[in-house]
Protein backbone atom coordinates (compact mmCIF):
# COMPACT_ATOMS: atom_id res chain seq x y z
CA UNK A 1 0.00 0.00 0.00
CA UNK A 2 1.16 3.15 -0.89
CA UNK A 3 1.74 6.35 1.11
CA UNK A 4 -0.62 8.49 -1.50
CA UNK A 5 -3.82 6.60 -2.84
CA UNK A 6 -5.70 8.17 -6.05
CA UNK A 7 -9.41 7.85 -6.32
CA UNK A 8 -10.07 6.37 -9.71
CA UNK A 9 -13.74 6.77 -9.31
CA UNK A 10 -13.63 9.66 -8.47
CA UNK A 11 -15.90 11.73 -10.63
CA UNK A 12 -16.20 16.12 -10.84
CA UNK A 13 -19.96 16.42 -10.58
CA UNK A 14 -22.17 18.81 -9.29
CA UNK A 15 -22.66 17.30 -5.83
CA UNK A 16 -22.34 18.96 -2.23
CA UNK A 17 -19.17 17.26 -1.74
CA UNK A 18 -17.46 18.86 -5.18
CA UNK A 19 -18.56 22.25 -3.28
CA UNK A 20 -17.15 21.84 -0.08
CA UNK A 21 -14.10 20.18 -1.06
CA UNK A 22 -13.57 23.33 -4.23
CA UNK A 23 -14.57 25.74 -1.45
CA UNK A 24 -12.13 24.20 1.45
CA UNK A 25 -9.40 24.49 -1.57
CA UNK A 26 -10.57 28.16 -2.47
CA UNK A 27 -10.00 29.62 1.00
CA UNK A 28 -7.15 27.60 1.66
CA UNK A 29 -5.06 29.35 -1.35
CA UNK A 30 -6.40 32.81 -0.24
CA UNK A 31 -5.22 32.24 3.20
CA UNK A 32 -1.84 31.17 1.64
CA UNK A 33 -1.35 34.03 -0.06
CA UNK A 34 -3.06 36.46 2.41
CA UNK A 35 -0.14 34.78 5.26
CA UNK A 36 2.39 34.99 2.59
CA UNK A 37 1.67 39.06 2.16
CA UNK A 38 1.20 40.02 5.61
CA UNK A 39 3.78 37.26 7.48
CA UNK A 40 5.93 36.23 4.94
CA UNK A 41 7.35 32.29 4.01
CA UNK A 42 8.44 31.24 7.25
CA UNK A 43 5.94 32.42 9.34
CA UNK A 44 3.20 31.30 6.47
CA UNK A 45 5.27 27.72 7.06
CA UNK A 46 5.18 28.01 11.05
CA UNK A 47 1.20 28.79 10.79
CA UNK A 48 0.21 25.86 8.10
CA UNK A 49 2.49 22.65 8.35
CA UNK A 50 2.17 21.78 11.84
CA UNK A 51 -1.33 21.80 11.94
CA UNK A 52 -1.64 19.55 8.70
CA UNK A 53 0.66 17.04 10.77
CA UNK A 54 -1.33 17.17 13.84
CA UNK A 55 -4.36 17.09 11.18
CA UNK A 56 -3.36 13.87 9.57
CA UNK A 57 -2.39 12.10 12.85
CA UNK A 58 -5.58 13.00 15.13
CA UNK A 59 -7.83 11.56 11.77
CA UNK A 60 -5.80 8.77 11.68
CA UNK A 61 -6.02 7.80 15.48
CA UNK A 62 -9.68 8.49 15.54
CA UNK A 63 -10.12 6.74 12.60
CA UNK A 64 -8.69 3.74 14.08
CA UNK A 65 -10.55 4.16 16.52
CA UNK A 66 -13.18 2.87 14.06
CA UNK A 67 -14.83 6.07 14.05
CA UNK A 68 -15.84 7.16 10.69
CA UNK A 69 -14.41 7.03 6.87
CA UNK A 70 -14.14 9.59 4.05
CA UNK A 71 -15.98 8.11 1.34
CA UNK A 72 -15.53 9.41 -2.15
CA UNK A 73 -12.63 11.82 -2.00
CA UNK A 74 -9.79 12.32 -4.90
CA UNK A 75 -6.67 11.70 -3.14
CA UNK A 76 -6.01 10.24 0.06
CA UNK A 77 -3.22 10.01 2.61
CA UNK A 78 -2.93 6.39 3.60
CA UNK A 79 -1.58 5.01 6.95
CA UNK A 80 -2.02 2.48 9.80
CA UNK A 81 -4.73 1.05 7.45
CA UNK A 82 -7.11 3.97 7.25
CA UNK A 83 -7.00 6.59 4.64
CA UNK A 84 -7.14 10.58 5.24
CA UNK A 85 -8.14 12.52 1.95
CA UNK A 86 -5.33 15.25 1.52
CA UNK A 87 -8.30 17.94 1.63
CA UNK A 88 -9.35 17.35 4.54
CA UNK A 89 -5.44 17.85 6.01
CA UNK A 90 -5.21 21.21 4.22
CA UNK A 91 -9.09 21.41 6.07
CA UNK A 92 -6.90 21.81 9.43
CA UNK A 93 -4.61 24.51 8.47
CA UNK A 94 -7.46 26.69 6.90
CA UNK A 95 -9.73 25.92 10.67
CA UNK A 96 -6.71 27.30 12.65
CA UNK A 97 -5.67 30.08 10.34
CA UNK A 98 -9.52 31.27 10.71
CA UNK A 99 -10.13 30.65 14.24
CA UNK A 100 -6.55 31.82 15.71
CA UNK A 101 -7.36 35.29 13.72
CA UNK A 102 -11.07 35.80 14.77
CA UNK A 103 -9.84 34.38 18.34
CA UNK A 104 -7.14 36.85 18.48
CA UNK A 105 -9.58 39.74 17.50
CA UNK A 106 -11.96 39.11 19.84
CA UNK A 107 -10.18 38.33 22.49
CA UNK A 108 -7.97 41.55 22.35
CA UNK A 109 -10.79 43.38 22.33
CA UNK A 110 -11.20 42.13 26.24
CA UNK A 111 -8.05 41.36 27.65
CA UNK A 112 -5.30 43.69 26.04
CA UNK A 113 -2.26 43.09 28.21
CA UNK A 114 0.23 40.89 25.90
CA UNK A 115 0.74 38.29 28.67
CA UNK A 116 0.38 33.91 29.13
CA UNK A 117 -3.52 35.10 29.78
CA UNK A 118 -4.00 36.81 26.74
CA UNK A 119 -2.80 33.91 24.58
CA UNK A 120 -5.04 31.54 27.02
CA UNK A 121 -7.98 33.75 26.22
CA UNK A 122 -7.05 33.72 22.11
CA UNK A 123 -6.95 30.08 22.55
CA UNK A 124 -10.12 29.55 24.23
CA UNK A 125 -11.94 31.46 22.48
CA UNK A 126 -10.17 29.43 19.10
CA UNK A 127 -11.68 26.57 20.25
CA UNK A 128 -15.27 27.56 20.96
CA UNK A 129 -15.44 29.28 17.76
CA UNK A 130 -14.21 26.09 16.12
CA UNK A 131 -16.37 24.14 17.86
CA UNK A 132 -19.25 26.57 16.99
CA UNK A 133 -18.46 26.05 13.14
CA UNK A 134 -18.45 22.45 13.42
CA UNK A 135 -21.88 22.38 14.46
CA UNK A 136 -23.10 23.62 11.17
CA UNK A 137 -20.43 21.69 9.78
CA UNK A 138 -20.09 18.43 10.88
CA UNK A 139 -23.84 17.26 11.19
CA UNK A 140 -24.72 18.46 7.55
CA UNK A 141 -21.48 16.40 6.51
CA UNK A 142 -22.90 13.46 8.18
CA UNK A 143 -26.39 13.96 6.34
CA UNK A 144 -24.46 14.47 3.25
CA UNK A 145 -22.10 11.89 3.77
CA UNK A 146 -18.63 13.80 3.11
CA UNK A 147 -17.67 11.61 5.76
CA UNK A 148 -19.82 8.72 7.78
CA UNK A 149 -19.96 8.62 11.65
CA UNK A 150 -20.33 4.94 12.83
CA UNK A 151 -23.55 4.68 14.52
CA UNK A 152 -23.32 1.86 16.29
CA UNK A 153 -20.92 2.70 18.51
CA UNK A 154 -22.86 3.30 22.26
CA UNK A 155 -21.14 6.96 22.95
CA UNK A 156 -23.33 10.68 23.48
CA UNK A 157 -24.36 12.42 19.94
CA UNK A 158 -25.49 16.09 19.05
CA UNK A 159 -27.11 15.90 15.40
CA UNK A 160 -26.00 12.53 15.35
CA UNK A 161 -22.29 13.37 15.76
CA UNK A 162 -20.71 12.12 18.58
CA UNK A 163 -19.74 14.53 21.73
CA UNK A 164 -15.95 13.60 21.47
CA UNK A 165 -15.50 14.93 17.59
CA UNK A 166 -16.67 18.15 19.13
CA UNK A 167 -13.86 17.97 22.26
CA UNK A 168 -11.83 17.09 19.77
CA UNK A 169 -12.26 20.32 17.56
CA UNK A 170 -11.63 22.58 20.88
CA UNK A 171 -8.48 20.32 21.79
CA UNK A 172 -6.96 20.75 18.43
CA UNK A 173 -7.86 24.27 17.07
CA UNK A 174 -7.38 25.50 21.13
CA UNK A 175 -3.91 23.83 21.35
CA UNK A 176 -2.69 24.23 18.36
CA UNK A 177 -3.57 28.31 18.80
CA UNK A 178 -2.03 28.31 21.91
CA UNK A 179 1.35 26.44 20.50
CA UNK A 180 2.00 28.71 17.53
CA UNK A 181 1.44 31.28 19.46
CA UNK A 182 3.49 30.41 22.79
CA UNK A 183 6.06 30.16 19.46
CA UNK A 184 4.81 33.23 17.53
CA UNK A 185 5.94 35.41 20.86
CA UNK A 186 8.88 33.95 22.00
CA UNK A 187 12.12 35.61 21.83
CA UNK A 188 13.73 32.96 19.64
CA UNK A 189 15.57 33.59 16.20
CA UNK A 190 13.21 33.02 13.02
CA UNK A 191 15.12 30.09 12.20
CA UNK A 192 15.01 28.60 16.03
CA UNK A 193 11.19 29.36 15.99
CA UNK A 194 10.93 27.70 12.63
CA UNK A 195 12.81 24.38 13.49
CA UNK A 196 10.62 24.04 16.81
CA UNK A 197 7.24 24.33 15.14
CA UNK A 198 8.40 21.63 12.67
CA UNK A 199 9.28 19.05 15.35
CA UNK A 200 6.82 19.83 17.71
CA UNK A 201 3.32 17.97 15.72
CA UNK A 202 5.69 14.75 16.01
CA UNK A 203 5.89 14.86 19.53
CA UNK A 204 2.15 13.12 19.18
CA UNK A 205 3.70 10.12 18.05
CA UNK A 206 4.24 9.06 22.37
CA UNK A 207 0.92 9.34 22.72
CA UNK A 208 0.05 6.62 19.97
CA UNK A 209 1.49 3.82 21.77
CA UNK A 210 -1.06 4.86 24.85
CA UNK A 211 -3.55 5.28 22.63
CA UNK A 212 -3.84 1.94 20.79
CA UNK A 213 -3.30 0.11 24.11
CA UNK A 214 -5.99 1.61 25.67
CA UNK A 215 -8.36 1.01 23.30
CA UNK B 1 -4.77 -4.41 12.99
CA UNK B 2 -1.66 -1.98 13.66
CA UNK B 3 1.57 -3.48 14.35
CA UNK B 4 3.66 -3.46 17.18
CA UNK B 5 6.53 -2.58 15.49
CA UNK B 6 4.66 0.76 13.62
CA UNK B 7 3.43 1.71 17.36
CA UNK B 8 7.06 1.56 18.80
CA UNK B 9 8.77 3.34 15.59
CA UNK B 10 6.57 6.13 16.08
CA UNK B 11 6.47 6.36 19.89
CA UNK B 12 10.86 7.06 19.13
CA UNK B 13 9.78 9.24 16.53
CA UNK B 14 7.89 11.39 19.27
CA UNK B 15 10.57 10.78 21.72
CA UNK B 16 13.15 11.83 19.89
CA UNK B 17 10.95 14.91 18.35
CA UNK B 18 10.33 15.90 22.02
CA UNK B 19 14.32 15.38 23.05
CA UNK B 20 15.16 17.65 20.36
CA UNK B 21 12.44 20.27 20.72
CA UNK B 22 13.59 20.69 24.11
CA UNK B 23 17.30 20.90 22.95
CA UNK B 24 16.13 23.47 20.75
CA UNK B 25 14.46 25.61 23.26
CA UNK B 26 16.89 25.37 26.13
CA UNK B 27 20.28 26.46 24.13
CA UNK B 28 18.30 28.88 21.81
CA UNK B 29 19.78 32.53 22.34
CA UNK B 30 16.76 35.21 23.04
CA UNK B 31 16.67 37.94 20.45
CA UNK B 32 15.91 41.22 21.17
CA UNK B 33 12.28 42.27 18.87
CA UNK B 34 13.01 45.13 16.73
CA UNK B 35 10.15 46.81 16.59
CA UNK B 36 8.23 46.66 13.47
CA UNK B 37 6.12 48.96 11.43
CA UNK B 38 1.96 47.78 12.22
CA UNK B 39 1.04 45.26 9.84
CA UNK B 40 -0.98 45.50 7.32
CA UNK B 41 -4.47 44.18 7.44
CA UNK B 42 -6.55 42.98 4.40
CA UNK B 43 -9.89 44.34 3.96
CA UNK B 44 -12.72 43.87 1.70
CA UNK B 45 -14.74 46.72 1.01
CA UNK B 46 -18.82 45.67 0.66
CA UNK B 47 -21.68 47.81 0.25
CA UNK B 48 -19.35 51.20 1.85
CA UNK B 49 -18.18 48.56 4.71
CA UNK B 50 -14.61 47.83 5.22
CA UNK B 51 -14.73 44.36 6.84
CA UNK B 52 -11.20 42.16 7.58
CA UNK B 53 -10.82 39.58 4.60
CA UNK B 54 -10.60 36.53 7.43
CA UNK B 55 -14.18 37.39 9.17
CA UNK B 56 -15.19 37.96 5.56
CA UNK B 57 -14.65 34.26 4.46
CA UNK B 58 -15.31 32.75 7.95
CA UNK B 59 -18.94 34.38 7.07
CA UNK B 60 -19.07 33.29 3.42
CA UNK B 61 -18.03 29.88 3.81
CA UNK B 62 -21.35 29.54 7.00
CA UNK B 63 -23.55 31.10 4.05
CA UNK B 64 -22.11 28.45 1.67
CA UNK B 65 -22.84 25.34 4.03
CA UNK B 66 -25.81 26.93 5.13
CA UNK B 67 -27.21 26.89 1.73
CA UNK B 68 -25.77 23.40 0.82
CA UNK B 69 -27.94 22.73 3.81
CA UNK B 70 -31.34 24.10 2.75
CA UNK B 71 -30.98 22.67 -1.14
CA UNK B 72 -30.34 19.28 1.27
CA UNK B 73 -33.67 19.47 2.39
CA UNK B 74 -31.13 19.46 5.78
CA UNK B 75 -33.58 22.57 6.71
CA UNK B 76 -34.02 22.50 10.80
CA UNK B 77 -30.16 21.81 11.53
CA UNK B 78 -29.08 24.01 8.91
CA UNK B 79 -31.12 26.44 10.89
CA UNK B 80 -29.84 25.75 14.02
CA UNK B 81 -26.22 25.42 13.15
CA UNK B 82 -25.98 29.05 11.05
CA UNK B 83 -26.93 30.92 14.35
CA UNK B 84 -24.83 28.96 16.67
CA UNK B 85 -21.71 29.57 13.67
CA UNK B 86 -22.47 32.81 13.35
CA UNK B 87 -21.59 33.59 17.63
CA UNK B 88 -18.08 34.12 16.37
CA UNK B 89 -19.29 37.31 14.13
CA UNK B 90 -21.43 38.06 15.77
CA UNK B 91 -18.83 38.39 18.77
CA UNK B 92 -17.65 41.44 16.77
CA UNK B 93 -19.81 43.65 17.62
CA UNK B 94 -20.69 42.53 21.34
CA UNK B 95 -17.05 42.96 22.43
CA UNK B 96 -16.75 46.72 21.04
CA UNK B 97 -13.60 48.65 21.14
CA UNK B 98 -15.23 51.33 22.03
CA UNK B 99 -17.13 49.72 25.10
CA UNK B 100 -15.55 49.30 28.33
CA UNK B 101 -13.68 46.11 28.23
CA UNK B 102 -12.01 44.33 31.44
CA UNK B 103 -8.66 45.04 30.81
CA UNK B 104 -5.87 45.33 33.49
CA UNK B 105 -3.44 48.77 33.80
Amino acid sequence: MSFIEINDSFGFSFESLTIFILMIFIVWIIFLIYSLKIYGIKKTFRYFFPIIVIGIIAEILAMANSGYYYPGYFIYISALSVSVPVIIAIGWSVNLFLFLHIGKDVATRIYKKRNFKQLFFISVFAGLFGVSFDLLEDPLAHYSNWWVWNQSIQRMYIFEVPLVNYLGWFGIIGGMTLLTLLIDRSSYSENRKLLINITTPFICFIFVGPYFLLI
Amino acid sequence: MIEFETILILMIVGFASLIFTLFLCLTGKKVSKTKKSRQEILRVKILNFRIKLIPFIYFLMVFILFFIGIFSNFIFNSIVGLIVALIPIMSYPIFDRKKDTISEK
